[in-house]
């Protein structure tokens, strides 16, 4: 019934060698492959469902460009490959990182660091001493934990970014009581885990001179239990940070690298040196782009609701946006993940509105939930 | 004997130079580099590099893969190849491999084999380097298992596989399949055809652009699987590939394979690492579920992507598993590419065995007790 509807409306001829035929039974693969598992969706509302009620909203001459874009411009991260993002984060980027600093640390080639006993070692003591923070409920570190099962311990994994005064004199005592430790003993250097950055403005950015985002929410937290802990406190002055997104935009990369170069001036950064690592980073040819997308972006024109920026007014002013037609900053990404669709990516994918003032109201594919109402 | 395989050194892309320049500059290096040297765009990539930090202390076996009808501007790209990479490494040979004798059998396994058997290796030899970015499967396969034992019989002789990788250029190179199913020579797997038990099968097939006359015929050859679990490219330098794969696979996947869509595994473009630990781990919990009353069987047919390919053949080495597929007769090579831009090719190395590895175990931290 539900592939009829999307027939009907699509106004595909139904005979057997039809397109109606070969575009079922993509539907009906990929919806079971990839969309079904959407977190939105519910029982008997489905992905074909809510297809359908995303094509209605557009002008019959208007449903076969955006059936198109769905068909071979979406980015939909399913469970199973953010699972796989999650599983290769310890063995492709935390272990080759880990042998590099151990070679520094021992004057040796980091491929050398496994041929002797000392480097072995050093290299498990080191291991231990890396502390991981989860930075939203995205960055999965349920996952990340049970995947990496007898290789991290449980007392070096932090899921939340508030951590409290006594869960940081835990960490100190366990850290100091495991095997080959000494007393005072402390982490040397803290992964940030979240799952997906588009323009990096979420993690750390600069408005009217004063720095915001996760990472100095991060740091005001480090410096107050510096304060409070003194020597108790786990973690030493100066630690190596290591930002890790499973997902990164090409834009974000960059954006993040050129504001963590203009945060060393803080003065009360707590960190020494900084890197940034991504489980996939997306191609920079993947934003919607007039050159490729030219008939969707007057789609994303078209049945664009202004109410998306009244709504975001202020996070998009920060941001020198002044419409939100393509997504938060502009992004225009074709991208939804399993669990929500970023606001940056286009919002004709996401966007539910109620038309007011005469506007289309816009009706979303992937529903996202969203933080700023 | 390899606890070290699922956390391998690794290097990519301009981290490969970089190594390459720091390990293979040492005077006392000496390296025995073994490559294909066919039409592939990428069979000088590797030879250069190692050329560049090594002069004359690297030697050479060039493998031409020779097939019955090639295209004449592919032979012409061949011999180019060839004189450009004996020009890089004076200290090489070239040897000429029939893939199919006489009577259109394939025999590149074979002849491979006898290849190796009657090359003299050079003496002193510190390193072994296979570049499997143009050999077929037919060859890299049994030259790998051939190096990794040579080398695993010496503490000190390092064994490494390198590839030049590039899924875009991958899907350019279209084959004509051959008619037959064959068994790749040393990785026939157990014997089951006594077994005691009834076998119960998995296939793993890659997924790969235009290898689908070639899957089909693997399937036919089977009449009995118990499960078909499909290899899909994910993380990839396309986020959408294995989408694009789905697709181009509709019709096998939905009305032929008999396929449970949550069969699907996703192992990395980029990393032959992931393959491996994901095959590995599957071959784990398979025989564990059938012990007693299946003989289970696996079967690989990695035809797509070399990277995939490289971490799925160690796990058949690892494991004793069984990797069938089909030869190709002949090449075509879509040189324009259809208008898409250009991709750049992606660099890895995997160091498979030496004596790096020696105190691995060292390393591993002590398991923690079971939560109450």
């Amino acid at each position: 019934m539900a592939l009829s509807l999307i027939a009907e409306i699509m106004g595909w001829a139904d005979d057997s060698q039809s397109e109606a035929t070969r575009e079922y039974a993509w539907l009906r693969l990929m919806s079971t492959v990839k969309y079904d598992s959407y977190s939105d969706f519910r029982a008997g509302i489905r992905f074909v469902e809510s297809l359908a009620t995303w094509l209605k909203q557009f002008e019959p001459e208007d449903r076969e460009v955006a059936f198109r874009f769905i068909r071979e411009r979406l980015v939909y991260i399913s469970v199973a490959e953010m699972q796989c993002l999650i599983e290769a984060f310890v063995p492709e980027i935390l272990t080759p990182n880990l042998r590099q600093i151990v070679g520094q640390d021992l004057g040796i080639p980091a491929y050398d660091v496994w041929a002797t006993k000392k480097g072995a070692e050093t290299f498990r003591k080191r291991l231990r001493k890396t502390l991981f923070v989860g930075m939203s409920d995205g960055s999965r570190i349920d996952v990340l934990r049970r995947a990496n099962s007898g290789r991290l311990s449980q007392e070096q994994v932090v899921p939340i970014l508030n951590v409290d005064f006594d869960k940081w004199r835990d960490l100190a005592e366990n850290l100091e009581g495991d095997q080959g430790m000494q007393p005072g003993e402390k982490f040397d250097s803290v992964y940030l885990i979240d799952d997906f950055t588009a323009s990096g403005t979420t993690f750390i950015r600069n408005v009217g001179g004063k720095w915001k985002g996760k990472l100095k929410k991060f740091n005001d937290i480090i410096v107050n239990a510096k304060n409070e802990l003194k020597e108790q406190f786990p973690i030493v002055d100066n630690f190596d940070l290591h930002i890790h997104h499973y997902i990164s935009s090409a834009q974000a990369k960059k954006n993040l690298n050129d504001r963590l170069k203009a945060a060393e001036a803080w003065e009360q950064r707590t960190y020494g040196s900084w890197a940034i690592s991504e489980g996939l980073l997306l191609p920079t040819t993947l934003p919607v782009s007039p050159a490729t997308d030219g008939a969707m972006i007057n789609l994303c024109t078209k049945y664009y609701d202004n109410q998306l920026f009244e709504r975001l007014r202020k996070h998009c002013e920060e941001n020198g946006q002044t419409t939100m037609a393509f997504g938060y900053a502009d992004c225009a990404l074709p991208i939804v993940l399993e669990h929500n669709t970023p606001n940056n990516s286009i919002p004709l994918l996401w966007a539910d509105t109620d038309g007011k003032g005469g506007a289309h109201p816009m009706r979303s594919l992937f529903h996202r939930r969203d933080r700023h109402g | 004997m390899r606890d070290h395989w699922s956390n391998c050194i690794t290097h990519f892309d301009e981290r490969v130079d970089v190594f390459v320049k720091e390990h293979f500059s040492d005077p006392k290096t000496r390296c025995l580099l073994i490559a294909g040297a066919g039409f592939d765009p990428r069979a000088r990539r590797v030879a250069e590099k190692l050329a560049a930090a090594m002069g004359p202390r690297l030697h050479a076996l060039f493998l031409r893969e020779e097939r019955g009808d090639p295209a004449a501007n592919l032979t012409t790209e061949a011999d180019t190849n060839e004189q450009e990479l004996l020009s890089l490494v004076p200290n090489g040979v070239v040897q000429q491999i029939q893939i199919f004798a006489e009577d259109g059998a394939p025999v590149a396994g074979q002849r491979l084999s006898d290849t190796l058997a009657r090359f003299e290796w050079p003496e002193e030899l510190t390193d072994v380097v296979l570049d499997m970015s143009a050999l077929s499967l037919g060859i890299a396969f049994p030259a790998a298992r051939f190096c990794l034992e040579h080398c695993e019989r010496d503490d000190n002789l390092n064994f490494h596989l390198m590839i030049a990788s590039n899924p875009e250029l991958d899907a350019r190179i279209l084959g004509e399949p051959s008619p037959q199913v064959i068994n790749v020579r040393g990785f026939a797997g157990i014997n089951v055809e006594y077994a005691s038990k009834p076998v119960a099968r998995i296939w793993l097939p890659h997924l790969a652009h235009g290898s689908a006359a070639k899957l089909q015929k693997i399937r036919a050859s089977h009449n009995d699987v118990y499960k078909i679990c499909p290899l899909l490219p994910f993380p990839a330098r396309n986020p959408r590939r294995a989408d694009e794969l789905l697709t181009e696979f509709l019709t096998q996947l939905t009305d032929e394979w008999d396929f449970d869509s949550r069969d699907l595994i996703y192992v990395s473009e980029r990393n032959p690492l992931d393959s491996y630990r994901t095959i590995s781990t599957l071959k784990e919990r398979y025989d564990r579920t059938v012990d007693g009353i299946f003989e289970p069987q696996i079967i690989l047919s990695p035809l797509g992507s070399k990277v995939m390919a490289a971490g799925a053949m160690m796990a058949a080495i690892e494991h004793n598993l069984l990797v069938q597929y089909v030869e190709t007769l002949r090449y075509d090579f879509d040189h324009m590419g259809n208008g898409h831009e250009h991709h750049a090719d992606m660099t890895v190395h995997v160091w498979l065995h030496g004596p790096i590895y020696a105190s691995y175990k060292q390393q591993e931290p002590a398991p923690e007790p079971e939560a109450v």
